[in-house]
């Protein structure tokens, strides 16, 4: 009796067509498939073990001699020692029919169809009976990472080389196989795919998108694989190989090759790849071109060295002196910088309490010029360009001008490039108007009647030109920057107009040599410039306002902690002097 | 104070959060850990969100979206239409559309940044160098005439630091005359100077930052006693 492959009905040996379904019976294809013989590269190995099997790449190999036992199995396996024959062949003596499996068979009545009109899909070719990639048993093209596609575009070429009807003749369809293996071996080679499988990268959606299930061979593989030395090859073959079932892997993996074996259990990869879909579905096929597909792909994994990754842990790069500075150098700074916030200084105060010089350096004095001549109604422009994150300096800076501003109850417009420099503003004038009422220097504290919100306006240079040409352009232009590019926006484009305004700017202390040429040699740019808390120190002294001076009282925190700083630059260059000559000594011990 | 909600005092609670924020981001001084990359991830989820309420209030609302339903500025519809073309970039089979908005950015943005750069910064710092060798523009103080060589010979001298000309000489590697390869190299030391002040100022506003943060923790601790 001879079982059909499609839809499992036993028919008369002399049949040549399925009396259930009409497919023929040649073989455990779809369609008829030719006789394959010996001129086949691949099949040269099996039938000349003596001569060296076509490198996947390529190249020539010179481990044909040392492949062992397995081939003999694999020999025996096809039935005919001098002319192996496919699946669609007739079988020989020895030729075990598989068991169709389970997603071939729910295929075969509906999408397949008679076998004589399958067209099975070749490599590249997306139309065809078989549709999508999808409906072949293969992953969709966008589930799963990009090389499993490939893998998947790859089983294409498998499903087609099962069916023996893909192909126009023996070259292509042994290029196609040489090429999936080559791509294979590679994916297994850069670990990807082996990170992709055992992270679970891959869904198990994505693995049981296939039509039929993962063949039985290879989960019990990677299972087995994952406890080596245990037991996990019963039901693995159908084949010859069925007799090894319920043996250690050990035993099994020597049957294909000791350097296999090896490979398999050292690494994880194999298996994994063994186990990928469209390469080890054809579970039908396991005696014929997928077991020497199977068999060449291990044989080209243990023709590698395995080169193991070279992890270094982070821990590792960073020396223990880094170590030591990373916490060394805050937790020193932290220490300083508390106590001259909460302790009394004493004598050691005497040591970093700043002494302003007596004259007055010209950017705060000559802004603060600009400032009190601003009269009442005098239309004043405030660009806030920072943000909360850089508010706890520039708010320092700020603080004075605009108190200096609304005392002289000027009209007040509010702007700003950054999203965030609203916030910014409006937590400073909150606080500053605040602070004024608290002390007796206005009476109200209504911001509708002190200062009005013009708004953020995008565009950078643009919307700064915009808010500069305006109708009613303003008389003064003040703006508080923490980076290079809104300071130069408007100082550009203020230039750049027929009548410009007045322009002062207060700036971080990072931008003092960005401000300076604006300011300095009588570029004439600027009007006044203040950066730092340093400038805000000398603001607060030259406009004698009536309320605290806290950039004084961070002058002398930062000179603190700048003191600090230069300890440890010294204390550092010191230790790094003397460990080098140290080891200097041991080199040359 | 921001008020109170259902007896919660909401600037306690600012407080509470901006102490522990404060202390999630300082300890990456311990080296990196899951506290402070949540921390940063808030941060940048804030102002991302923050920036989009704005843009969305203050832009498309208050400035296109209101002024056309109450018929004001029909001539709104132009740069809302270049913003809808803008959008469909992010189809790829129609991101041809967009190329106008693109188009009219970059040409307006060149076009201003190119005058502001020439007006603003170049011209006038040209002529301030030349005003700075003149011999009358140290007559105010005693080393005035020091202050403008400075000037003069620092700008000159950096501006020729990045000029990479050499000549091929025979035997010889490629350089410049010594005239020239002096003048370069004092190009470079002033540039070393300026970089030194540069980096000084950005570490006097990081500790700047840096106390006043340790200052809002000690003010925050000293106000719950």
């Amino acid at each position: 009796m001879v079982e059909c492959l499609v839809c499992g009905t036993p028919n008369a040996q002399a049949d040549t067509v399925c009396a259930n379904c009409g497919a023929q019976l040649a073989g455990g294809s779809l369609a008829a498939a030719p006789a394959l013989t010996t001129e086949s590269p691949v099949l040269d190995q099996v039938s000349n073990p003596d001569v060296g099997h076509p490198d996947p790449r390529g190249g020539p190999s010179t481990e044909g001699a040392a492949q062992g036992d397995w081939l003999a199995q694999l020999l025996a396996a096809s039935g005919d020692d001098t002319e192996v024959t496919g699946p669609a062949a007739s079988p020989g003596e020895g030729f075990q029919q598989p068991e169709l499996p389970i997603w071939l068979r729910d295929l075969s009545p509906e999408e397949v169809g008679p076998a004589a009109d399958v067209e099975m899909p070749v490599p590249g070719d997306e139309g065809g009976p078989a549709g999508e990639p999808g409906e072949v048993g293969l992953l969709a093209p966008d589930v799963g990472p990009d090389d499993l596609n490939e893998l998947a575009a790859l089983s294409g070429a498998s499903a087609a080389m099962l069916s023996w009807g893909g192909y126009s003749n023996q070259a292509e369809r042994d290029a196609a196989v040489d090429a999936g293996l080559a791509l294979l071996a590679d994916e297994l080679a850069a670990g990807d795919l082996e990170d992709d499988l055992l992270a679970g990268a891959i869904p198990v959606s994505a693995q049981e998108g296939l039509v039929g299930p993962a063949p039985q061979w290879g989960s019990a593989m990677a299972a087995s694989e994952l406890e080596v030395g245990g037991t996990g090859l019963d039901g693995l073959w159908d084949g010859p190989e069925a007799n090894l079932a319920g043996q250690p892997i050990a035993d099994w993996l020597s049957v294909e090759s000791s350097r296999g074996a090896s490979l398999v259990r050292g690494s994880p990869s194999a298996a994994a790849a063994v186990a990928l879909p469209g390469l080890g579905e054809a579970r039908a096929d396991v005696t014929g071109e997928t077991l020497l597909a199977r068999a060449h792909l291990i044989e080209e994994l243990a023709s590698r060295p395995s080169t193991p990754r070279r992890v270094m842990s982070r821990r590792s790069l960073i020396g223990r002196s880094d170590r030591l500075m990373r916490l060394l150098v805050p937790a020193v700074l932290v220490a300083v910088v508390v106590l001259a916030l909460v302790a009394p200084l004493g004598a050691w105060g005497k040591l970093v309490a700043v002494r302003l010089p007596a004259g007055y350096p010209a950017g705060p004095a000559r802004m603060y010029d600009v400032v009190r001549h601003v009269g009442r109604g005098d239309k004043v422009l405030v660009a806030f360009e920072y943000g909360q994150a850089e508010a706890d300096e520039l708010d320092l800076v700020a603080a004075p001008v605009v108190r200096q501003l609304l005392v002289q109850e000027a009209d007040i417009s509010v702007v700003s490039t950054r999203t965030d420099g609203l916030v910014a503003a409006r937590g400073l004038l909150r606080e500053t108007l605040g602070g004024m009422v608290a002390s007796g220097a206005i009476r109200d504290s209504d911001p509708g009647e002190r200062y009005a919100v013009a708004g953020y306006r995008p565009g950078d240079a643009v919307g700064v030109a915009q808010m500069l040409h305006a109708d009613d352009p303003p008389d003064l232009v003040v703006v508080f920057a923490a980076r290079a590019g809104p300071l130069r926006w408007w100082v550009e484009q203020s230039r750049a107009m027929v009548d410009p305004p007045v322009i002062v700017a207060g700036t971080s202390a990072a931008l003092e040599a960005v401000t300076s040429p604006y300011f300095g040699v009588d570029a004439g740019q600027l009007a006044g410039a203040v950066s730092g808390v340093s400038g805000a120190a000398y603001y607060e002294r030259i406009a004698k306002l009536e309320m605290d001076q806290p950039a004084a009282r961070r002058l002398e925190v930062l000179a603190a902690g700048n003191l600090a700083i230069v300890a440890l630059v010294i204390v550092g260059a010191a230790a790094s002097g003397l460990g080098g000559a140290r080891d200097s000594r041991g080199g040359r011990m | 104070m921001i008020g109170a909600l259902g007896g919660i005092n909401l600037d306690f609670v600012g407080g509470i959060v901006g102490v522990v924020l404060t202390l999630m981001v300082f300890s990456y001084l311990l080296g990196d850990n899951p506290a402070y990359r949540l921390a940063l991830h808030l941060f940048v989820g804030a102002v991302s969100g923050y920036a989009f309420g704005v843009v969305s209030w203050e832009i498309l609302i208050m400035r296109v979206g209101v002024p056309l339903l109450l018929g004001q500025q029909y001539a709104l519809l132009i740069p809302l239409l270049l913003g809808v073309l803008l959008l469909i970039k992010v189809v790829p089979k129609h991101a041809f559309a967009g190329n106008v908005s693109v188009a009219f950015l970059v040409g307006t943005g060149t076009a201003v940044a190119i005058s502001g750069a020439v007006l603003g910064t170049i011209v006038p710092q040209v002529s301030a160098t030349a005003r700075a060798a003149a011999p009358a523009s140290g007559a105010n103080t005693p080393v005035g005439w020091l202050d403008g060589l400075l000037v003069v010979a620092g700008t000159v001298c950096t501006l020729l630091a990045f000029g990479y000309i050499g000549r091929r000489r025979r035997e010889r590697p490629v350089g410049c005359a010594w005239p020239a390869a002096v003048v370069t190299h004092v190009g470079r030391w002033f540039l070393v100077v300026a970089f030194g002040v540069a980096f000084g100022g950005a570490v006097s506003a990081a500790l700047s930052v840096f106390v006043g943060r340790v200052q809002y923790l000690i003010d925050f601790v000293t106000g719950l006693a």
